[in-house]
């Protein structure tokens, strides 16, 4: 019976196209604005870090003083940035735990080739060499640089495919060398890595959240003394302090850079805890963490992304507008369905008296209504793309597009929706008095 | 075929309520052909409604070839109306967007017959009347006398035991509606029990029994001289 309620219901809608039409574009409307803010909110709300989330750990610092009770802005008091060196001690600590200190900078990178700009701007990173499986970092060619180079430096990068290219006109360039920072500096490639740039970039949220790039190029974070690179990011401090140098900004207590480190089980961050702690209190025995309550912490990527608040309230209340926006759509296209169905309440008396239940009746004009739902949902993920697309091009960011689970979902949905929007017209036609159809035609 | 003792039939809305059957009761017998007349509002077509099982009585008994109507759900009614009943409107009640084929096809759908059987059904049906060369035209393509006879193709394609017309000629002029007379009397005379209301007293003599309905009750019961 299924395939002839289909065949009634695609007739029915093609004999009323405007209200067929209308009841679609309600539903497509509705469903457009709430799959669009649902996927942005989506989007934003992904942990990247997936099964990596629970290991890995932001490190903070009550690296201020003077009896402030707290600072940062956060809950807590606590920065989410750390001071050069304060990373730079937490980088020489005798712990064994892999981890990393970073920070962004902007850098001009010369080409090799012909027909393309000669220099170029991208987003460098200082890291240490844990930072590329702690994060998951894709190496094509190459690997990352040696422990010495950790703790030694030396002008070693590596370098996103993209970049490769854009400098050698190939992905494959390791051993060779590039000019980057100042036009003069020459470093040599030892690795190569598939574009890097997890939405959002939890791994130092102190500069964007959802950049349209990811970083092009790796240096090792023991050339930030020698390298004088200026950060492209967030720096604050607390009290006032004179920077001229590159060498004041390093030796300030600004904050500026970001340490993470991975912790495997419960073990390994009590011991890490009481690692922050004894040295805050020795920080503060030298002079420095002079608050009222010195201290560190460590937070796991899903307690970072909140406690930054990635997903702010007013996405939540986006998202809460759009679904209310949805079933002002609803309510409309029950209006237009009971319009649409009135008109067959002759036909339904017909079929009753030539024997359908009403149960029949109903099935039929529910099909039909999830016909329309189909459609509806069909056109309001057109429309989501569409919303999608102007989000990324207002916020210029790369993220939220339609994944498969949210363009089966958004067909779900109005699958769902239009049915429980048809079950009232539904209901009014098969429930109808046949006999006072058959006699007034 | 069909017995009812005492039916009452109640309208009511929040201002007055209308008896349209008071304590009915009427029995017809299996191929019998029996009109029903009676003025306008004395509760013809309620009768013929609660005869078809399209509406309910507020008391008193309905056995149709048997079966006690009154303790049946709506499925089970509705069951009992496609397998047993056929029905003959005034104003044939064709479904207009659909061609003669899909016309007949509708009770059919409701019986689960196979495709193949539904086709062989529909084209027989439609022979019978004389229609089979249009299978593929629309309702609004055909005269009120041929509508009529797609009328009684369709409710004769699951071959019912009880057909109940409601003015079957009413719409017609008098040729057409000798024709479809002629046609009723002809499906009468193989066996099936034909209940029609009519106000045409010339057609109400072709019956074997008359019964006239006044103010919901049956008034007068007249019985011509037609041989089954």
């Amino acid at each position: 019976m299924l395939v002839y309620y289909s065949k009634l219901a695609w007739r029915h809608i093609l004999q009323t196209p405007v209200l067929s039409l209308l009841i679609v574009m309600a539903i497509a409307l509705g469903i457009g604005a709430s799959m669009t803010m649902i996927s942005y909110y989506k989007a934003m709300a992904h942990n990247p870090a997936e099964d990596r989330s629970e290991s890995l750990f932001a490190v903070q610092l009550a690296a201020y003083g003077n009896d402030m009770e707290e600072w940062g802005g956060r809950p807590d008091g606590l920065p989410i940035q750390l001071t050069h060196q304060d990373v730079k001690n937490l980088r020489e600590a005798e712990l064994s735990f892999p981890r990393s200190g970073m920070h962004q900078f902007m850098t001009v990178v010369t080409s090799q080739r012909e027909g393309v700009a000669p220099t170029n701007d991208y987003a460098g990173r200082f890291v240490d060499r844990d930072f590329f499986n702690m994060f998951d970092v894709t190496f094509l060619y190459g690997e990352p640089w040696s422990t010495q180079v950790d703790k030694e430096g030396e002008k070693h990068a590596v370098i996103s495919k993209s970049l490769s290219e854009w400098i050698f006109g190939e992905a494959d360039s390791v051993g060779k060398t590039f000019v980057m920072i100042d036009g003069e500096m020459l470093f040599t490639v030892v690795g190569v890595y598939e574009d890097f740039n997890p939405q959002p970039a939890y791994y130092d949220l102190s500069t964007s959240n959802f950049p349209s790039d990811g970083p092009g190029v790796f240096l090792p974070y023991s050339m930030v003394d020698t390298l004088d690179q200026f950060p492209m990011g967030n720096i604050s401090g607390w009290f006032p302090e004179e920077i001229n140098t590159h060498e004041d900004l390093r030796k300030s207590e600004y904050v500026w850079q970001v340490f993470w480190v991975k912790l495997d089980n419960e073990e390994q961050r009590e011991q890490y805890r009481n690692f922050l702690k004894a040295y805050s209190e020795e920080q503060h025995s030298l002079g420095r963490f002079q608050n009222p309550n010195p201290r560190g912490d460590i937070k796991d990527v899903a307690t970072w992304l909140e406690y930054n608040e990635v997903i702010n309230e007013d996405n939540k209340v986006m998202v809460g507008l759009s679904l209310l926006f949805l079933l002002v759509c609803l309510v409309n296209a029950v209006g237009l369905l009971l319009a649409k169905f009135l008109r067959k309440m002759n036909e339904a008396g017909i079929r009753r008296a030539l024997g359908a239940s009403k149960r029949q009746i109903f099935s039929q004009y529910l099909v039909e209504v999830g016909m329309l739902g189909l459609l509806g949902g069909l056109l309001g993920l057109v429309l989501a793309a569409f919303g999608l697309w102007a989000v990324r091009e207002l916020y210029e960011t790369d993220i939220a597009r339609l994944d498969p689970t949210l363009f089966a979902g958004a067909l779900a949905l109005s699958l769902f929706a239009s049915l429980l929007t048809g079950i009232l017209p539904a209901l009014r036609v098969c429930n109808s008095n046949p006999s006072l159809f058959l006699k007034a035609q | 075929m069909l017995r009812m003792n005492k039916i009452s039939k109640v309208f009511s809305t929040d201002l007055i309520e209308t008896h349209a059957l008071r304590e009915f009761d009427l029995s017809v017998a299996e191929g019998e052909f029996v009109t029903v007349t009676g003025p306008s509002g004395s509760g013809k077509t309620t009768f013929l409604n609660i005869a078809g099982l399209l509406e309910t009585f507020n008391s008193g008994e309905y056995f149709l070839d048997g079966e006690d109507v009154a303790s049946l759900n709506d499925r089970q009614r509705s069951q009992l109306r496609n397998q047993k009943i056929g029905f003959i409107f005034q104003s044939f009640n064709l479904i207009p967007d659909l061609d003669l084929f899909d016309n007949v096809d509708v009770p059919l759908r409701y019986r689960g017959f196979s495709s193949a059987e539904r086709k062989d059904r529909i084209n027989h049906a439609l022979e019978r009347v004389g229609l089979a060369a249009r299978a593929k035209h629309l309702p609004s393509q055909l005269s009120g006398g041929q509508q009529q006879r797609v009328a009684i193709a369709r409710a004769l394609a699951g071959e019912p035991r009880f057909l109940l017309a409601d003015e079957p000629t009413g719409n017609l002029d008098s040729l057409m509606a000798r024709q479809v007379m002629e046609l009723l009397e002809e499906i009468n005379s193989e066996g099936t029990t034909i209940v029609m209301v009519t106000h045409d007293p010339d057609l109400a003599r072709r019956s074997q029994r008359n019964i006239q309905i006044i103010d919901g009750q049956v008034s007068d019961q007249q019985m011509f001289a037609q041989a089954v």
